[in-house]
């Protein structure tokens, strides 16, 4: 995944503004920074959120132009979001729309049979610690911040994507369940796949450990370095590089 | 609108021809021809929001006879369902009733409401007309003078019935339609019901007035269910109500589907002591469906728990006013109520209006509680659907399925929720 230059208003508000980067598979990129700088706003815009309005730039997958694309043709394409807020959706059963999804991906004709599909779903819960009772239960309807978490994690297991990126996976996770979340995660990498974590911490990336991570102020990428920039980040905290930089303020409104 | 000669001619005809037919006990006549004289003579009721000025009370085609061929997905529904307890009316004639053995040697007592005014006249004439009385409005009284083909339903003292009792209702000729169904639950009775009634003819201009009254006695659980589909032109009235005694349950589940002109409601009166009662109805409207539903909890009991859960989903112009109301009267201490009332509107030309309504006369209430919403389908569910892949198109169909689904699983005979599933959606296409 190549982005190039994109711009992203809310509302008519610039808030991502101009950011550049690329993803190849089996790499692992960590998008890291303080609230309101743009990272939730990069994420759902390259979802295709409709209330996120791509006003400037490119975003390409295997070559092809993301932007072009509805929401489930991204999807299909292989990009996959782990929302930080995932929607309730009563009445439909989790085992159902997991099923859906995965058929929609693979197309008519193609679609997994039943009992495969089922073995498949059962094994991968397991692995997240998720309560068998899960599959039928409504889509995330009632269920705990980790809950809804480890579902966004057991989508991404079944679905498969090119491109998966995690949006403040760990917030709302005790220790426990981060570990997990990781764990599962880090098992989906592979040279097929890249990943785009966004994350406030550094906790996280001490469990999924990133080949990348950068710092996004003002709504574009300001620092780019190894593993060790996020840790130099928990060390010292975001006001060093802010000096470092001359940012005085870091958020995505601010005026540049 | 005033009724038309051929009317006022033809109905008290069908009146006796009916009466003689079944060879009805004079009590039985005399209660008909009271109750068409109140009906001729009661005004059109004025209810809120629902116009009923230019609505047709005329009765038309004074002998209701099959015009058609039989309504095949009603002999389709009984032949998958053989050895269901069934009564099964054609255009208000009895075409089946069936009660296996064992049932029957329980007591148990299922057959057409004919049938039980001649075998069983003690008890329909103890317990007809005493929960829906002909004088509460005028489609009450039409249904006291002219029903047919309807079903009597008694299960004994403590007898538990696991496999629903089946009433299917196939209407295929344009004459107005009048089943009647009365249920008897005996002290610790339980058991359920399933309430099938399908309508074929388009453009029919009578009128139709169903009544079902539900008599829970003492401890006694009862799950009604219904399920209907109705058809554009008729005005339908229907009404179901429930007495709910000392600690019984009472379970109203149904699904309504069609583009008719309907005025429903759904009532229980918890009249016992720790009596309890849940209304759960889907209302699915195409067309230029009018509904208007009231579903109503009356609390005269002590401790009496009652809950309302009302679905909407309208399409086309289709226009329903889903109404849910609970009354809580003097002495019914600590009594708990919940509504709520969620409607989906999926075309901009549709309309639909929730209305709670609470009245409560008693100081000393446990909870009383409502929820209403009117909307269209959540934008951040459509996304959320997407971003995993799901076409727009198939993700709004699993939400709006998603309303529906929850209550449509709990209709309790698979071949009834196959069939509501395929007619709804034929509909929502």
């Amino acid at each position: 995944m190549v982005i190039s230059d994109l711009r992203v208003s809310v509302e008519g508000k610039e808030i991502v503004r101009g950011f550049n980067l690329e993803v190849k598979g089996g790499e692992v990129h960590a998008i890291m920074g303080p609230n309101g700088t743009g990272k939730s706003t990069l994420a759902s815009a390259l979802m295709g959120h409709p209330k996120y309005e791509v006003t400037g730039g490119k975003v390409t997958l295997d070559g092809q132009d993301l932007l072009e694309m509805s929401v489930d043709e991204r999807a299909r394409a292989g990009i996959f979001l782990a929302m930080q807020y995932p929607a309730e959706v009563p009445g439909v059963s989790n085992a159902n729309f997991i099923r859906t999804a995965l058929n929609s991906r693979r197309g008519e004709g193609d679609e997994v049979p039943v009992l495969k599909f089922h073995r498949s779903l059962q094994a991968k819960m397991k692995q997240l610690n998720i309560d068998p009772q899960f599959i039928d239960r409504y889509l995330n309807e009632g269920f705990s911040g980790g809950e809804k978490k480890r579902n966004e994690i057991l989508q991404m297991a079944m679905l498969e994507p090119r491109i998966s990126i995690l949006d403040e996976i760990d917030s709302g996770l005790d220790i426990d369940a981060l570990r997990i979340v990781a764990e599962n995660a880090n098992s989906l990498r592979s040279s097929e796949r890249g990943f785009l974590i966004i994350t406030h911490y550094q906790r996280l990336l001490q469990y999924i450990k990133p080949d990348f991570v950068h710092v996004m102020m003002q709504g574009r990428i300001v620092k780019s370095g190894g593993y060790e920039l996020a840790e130099a980040l928990e060390a010292q905290g975001y006001d060093w590089l802010k000096d470092e930089l001359g940012i005085e303020d870091e958020s995505a409104l601010a005026e540049v | 609108m005033a009724l038309s000669d051929s009317t006022m001619v033809n109905a008290p005809l069908l009146l006796s021809q009916i009466a003689e037919q079944y060879d009805e006990p004079s009590w039985l006549r005399a209660r008909r021809e009271a109750a068409w004289d109140k009906f001729v003579s009661m005004p059109i009721p004025r209810i809120e929001k629902t116009n009923l000025d230019n609505r047709s009370f005329d009765i038309v085609d004074a002998r209701a006879v099959p015009l058609r061929a039989e309504n095949q997905t009603a002999r389709e529904l009984v032949g998958k369902i053989p050895n269901i307890p069934c009564v099964y009316v054609r255009d208000g004639n009895v075409e089946s009733s069936a009660v296996p053995a064992d049932l029957a040697a329980k007591g148990v007592i299922y057959c057409s409401l004919h049938e039980a005014a001649q075998s069983h006249a003690d008890l329909v004439k103890q317990y007809l007309g005493t929960v829906v009385a002909d004088e509460d409005t005028k489609w009450h009284a039409l249904s006291s003078a002219l029903w047919q083909g309807g079903a009597f339903l008694y299960v004994p003292r403590n007898v538990s019935v696991d496999e629903p009792f089946l009433f299917l209702h196939s209407q295929s000729s344009t004459s107005g339609a009048y089943p009647r169904v009365l249920v008897v639950g005996e002290e610790g009775s339980s058991f359920s019901v399933m309430e099938v009634v399908l309508e074929e003819q388009e453009e029919s201009t009578s009128v139709h007035s169903q009544v079902v009254e539900v008599i829970g006695n003492p401890a006694s659980r009862i799950t009604y269910a219904f399920f209907s589909h109705s058809r554009k032109g008729a005005t339908h009235f229907v009404t179901r109500r429930a007495l709910v005694r000392q600690d019984a349950r009472v379970e109203f589940i149904g699904a309504n589907v069609g583009d008719a002109f309907t005025v429903e409601l759904v009532e229980n009166r918890l009249a016992g002591a720790g009596s309890s009662a849940s209304t759960n109805v889907i209302g699915v409207g195409h067309g230029r469906e009018r509904m208007d539903l009231t579903a109503s909890m009356v609390h005269e009991g002590h401790h009496s728990e009652s809950n309302i859960l009302l679905y909407g989903v309208l399409t086309d112009r289709a226009n329903s006013l889903f109404r849910s109301s609970t009354h809580i009267k003097e002495g019914a201490v600590a009594a708990g109520s919940e509504q709520s009332d969620r409607m989906l509107v999926l075309d901009s030309r549709a309309r639909a209006d929730a209305i709670p309504m609470l009245l409560i006369d008693e100081n000393d209430v446990e909870r009383c509680g409502h929820a209403a919403s009117v909307g269209k389908l959540d934008p951040n569910h459509i996304y959320y659907l997407m971003a995993r892949g799901i076409p727009e198109k198939r993700a709004r169909k699993m939400i709006v399925w998603g309303y529906l689904e929850p209550t449509l699983a709990r209709l309790p005979l698979m071949p009834v929720r196959d069939l509501a599933e395929a007619i709804i959606d034929e509909v929502l296409v």
